[in-house]
């Protein structure tokens, strides 16, 4: 298990990870979500420690990775797939990252083969596209067979094979019992990658669940009804203490905290006719941005007078972000 | 440490830039220690004359090479990898510090035998050759050597420093070649001496440490050379700190 506790690093006076705790859990992929500029690879930085933070730790299985002597059996990182020598040939670059820890050169030729770039590694990395670059730094990171495994954004520049490929793999390493943490800055990608994820705006933790559950609460769902008595059923609904929007042409309404099934037999039983009734949920992307909103680094006005996010919780199972804000829909 | 020492050794000589170099610098120093033996008729006094002229030019790219075995790294970004896989940031600093005193004594001893060999073959096949039982000159030979590595280890120290290659050889470009110069100039200058042998100016690292090479030293070579790697030292520590202290 990754522990990261009270975790704070600044940059000059920028404030990059603020207060920050979460932790890791091994057998599953966990996705570290967050707009651009949110801190996720300062964080990952300061895991590896890479970067010195003011405060906080960053622990695995209890012991921080400093004290390990050859840590590429601990951990595997991909950081960043810009980070190599352009003149340095594909295979020369991983065999001295092998030779420091004392691995052997058949390693290497093993996870050249793993991520398939055998037929260029004796070619210069100068010349190799971003895919090929992100595959390289799995590469590296595989060497040891870690136990841990620390990905940046690894599907960036990956076309749609190359995720999907991305998406097995670090699955099927996670199925071998593995510690896995994969940073990326998109919910919908992230939900078909993660089984759990760590949310996080401005340094701070907006969130730690299960993926299904993020999405199915940030996202928020509803409830869109056609009928050509919607006023009257939008009214009865009302009753029942669920709020109801009604459309434009007043013959449609969307209606939250209730499912299709129940409205339906609402409707039934007073005798109301339905023209249409569909459940809805707001995309990934913009219940994400929903969630991370005040905590958007980029956000126009004032940065100090924006309000703060809501305190993290302290335990990995609180799951507590703001509520979602009411669908807004356009009628029809 | 051996790993690790491997490691930068693979990382030293798969980076063509730096082949490259040594290379040059090898090639360089050869070339100008036989034009010299070719065309100076007017042998120096010391017979050595134009295997020095080589071999100070050359001295110089050392210093570049000791900059660019770290400041690269910091450059393209990959000292990240190397401290992730390695955390203990001493041990890289150790083992590229080994990797480049080796290459560059290595290499700095094949220049000067290879200058040394083509000056012999031409002044030979001219006039005689050169006397290399002459005082000073084997010393000033193995003098050579001493001081590139001694370049390299300042370069080191400055790249370790300044992270950024650009700004490192500028340093160890200009600060021997020119900027001492300019202040022991106006040190001289303002102490109304015109003899470097009576001057403070003697003791300035790269004016003292040149003697190691010369076969007319001006101070004693060895204590020359002290200086100079004292400087080394203190650069390459004070870079041992901030890079433990640093962010990677």
């Amino acid at each position: 298990m990754i522990e990261v506790h009270d975790l704070t690093k600044r940059f000059g006076k920028t404030v990059a990870v603020d207060d920050l705790s979460f932790a890791v859990h091994p057998g599953r992929v966990t996705g570290f979500l967050g707009p651009n500029g949110a801190g996720k690879s300062t964080t990952m930085r300061c895991i590896l420690g890479l970067d010195r933070p003011q405060r906080g730790t960053a622990t695995f299985d209890g012991r921080p990775l400093v004290a390990s002597p050859r840590a590429l059996f601990q951990v595997g990182a991909l950081l960043d797939a810009s980070y190599v020598h352009p003149t340095r040939k594909a295979r020369h670059h991983l065999r001295a990252l092998a030779a420091s820890n004392g691995i052997p050169r058949a390693r290497v030729d093993e996870v050249i083969e793993l991520v398939g770039l055998s037929s260029v590694a004796t070619k210069r990395v100068g010349g190799f596209s971003l895919g090929m670059r992100q595959r390289l730094g799995i590469a590296g990171a595989l060497l040891g067979d870690p136990g841990y495994l620390l990905f940046d954004e690894p599907a960036n520049g990956l076309d749609p094979e190359g995720i999907l490929w991305i998406r097995t793999f670090l699955k099927a390493l996670a199925a071998q019992g593995r510690t896995v943490l994969v940073s990326s800055h998109l919910l919908s990608e992230m939900s078909l990658m993660a089984d759990e994820l760590v949310v996080i705006g401005r340094g701070r933790l907006i969130a730690q669940a299960a993926v299904g559950d993020f999405v199915r609460q940030a996202a928020g769902s509803w409830v869109f009804a056609r009928s050509p008595h919607a006023a009257r059923l939008g009214e009865l609904l009302g009753e029942r203490g669920h709020p109801v929007t009604m459309g434009e042409d007043q013959q449609s309404f969307t209606v939250t905290g209730i499912d299709a099934a129940a409205v339906g037999e609402l409707a039934a039983s007073v005798g109301l006719v339905l023209h249409e009734l569909t459940p809805q949920q707001a995309s990934l992307e913009e219940a994400f941005l929903e969630v991370t909103k005040e905590a958007t680094e980029y956000q126009a006005g004032d940065a100090t007078n924006t309000p703060a996010p809501p305190p993290a919780g302290p335990s990995p199972a609180d799951t507590s972000w703001p509520a979602p804000a009411p669908p807004r829909r356009e009628a029809g | 440490m051996g790993d690790v020492i491997r490691s930068e050794w693979i990382k030293l000589r798969t980076v063509r830039s730096t082949v490259v170099l040594f290379i040059v610098i090898v090639l360089l120093s050869a070339a100008v220690a036989a034009l010299v033996a070719i065309f100076d008729t007017e042998r120096p006094d010391d017979g050595l004359g134009g295997v020095i002229v080589g071999l100070n030019i050359s001295t110089l790219l050392f210093g570049v090479i000791g900059v660019q075995i770290i400041g690269q790294e910091y450059r393209f970004n990959t000292i990240r990898a190397t401290f992730a896989a390695v955390p203990r940031r001493g041990r890289v600093l150790v083992s590229k510090k080994v990797v480049l005193i080796v290459a560059t004594a290595v290499t700095a001893a094949l220049m000067v035998l290879l200058a040394l060999g083509l000056s012999v073959a031409i002044l030979s096949a001219r006039d005689g050759g050169l006397d290399l039982g002459a005082p000073g000159v084997m010393r000033s030979l193995a003098g050579s050597v001493v001081l590139c590595v001694l370049y390299a280890a300042v370069g080191f120290g400055v790249g370790t420093i300044l992270r950024q290659p650009v700004a490192g050889i500028v340093v160890v470009l200009a600060y021997p070649l020119v900027v001492e110069n300019i202040i022991a100039g106006i040190v001289l200058a303002a102490t109304g001496s015109d003899d470097i042998e009576d001057s403070v100016v003697r003791f300035f690292p790269f004016i003292a440490g040149s003697n190691l090479a010369s076969v007319d030293p001006t101070l004693n070579p060895w204590l020359g050379g002290a200086i100079l790697a004292a400087l080394a030292v203190v650069l390459i520590a004070i870079g041992w700190v901030l890079v433990q202290r640093r962010d990677a």
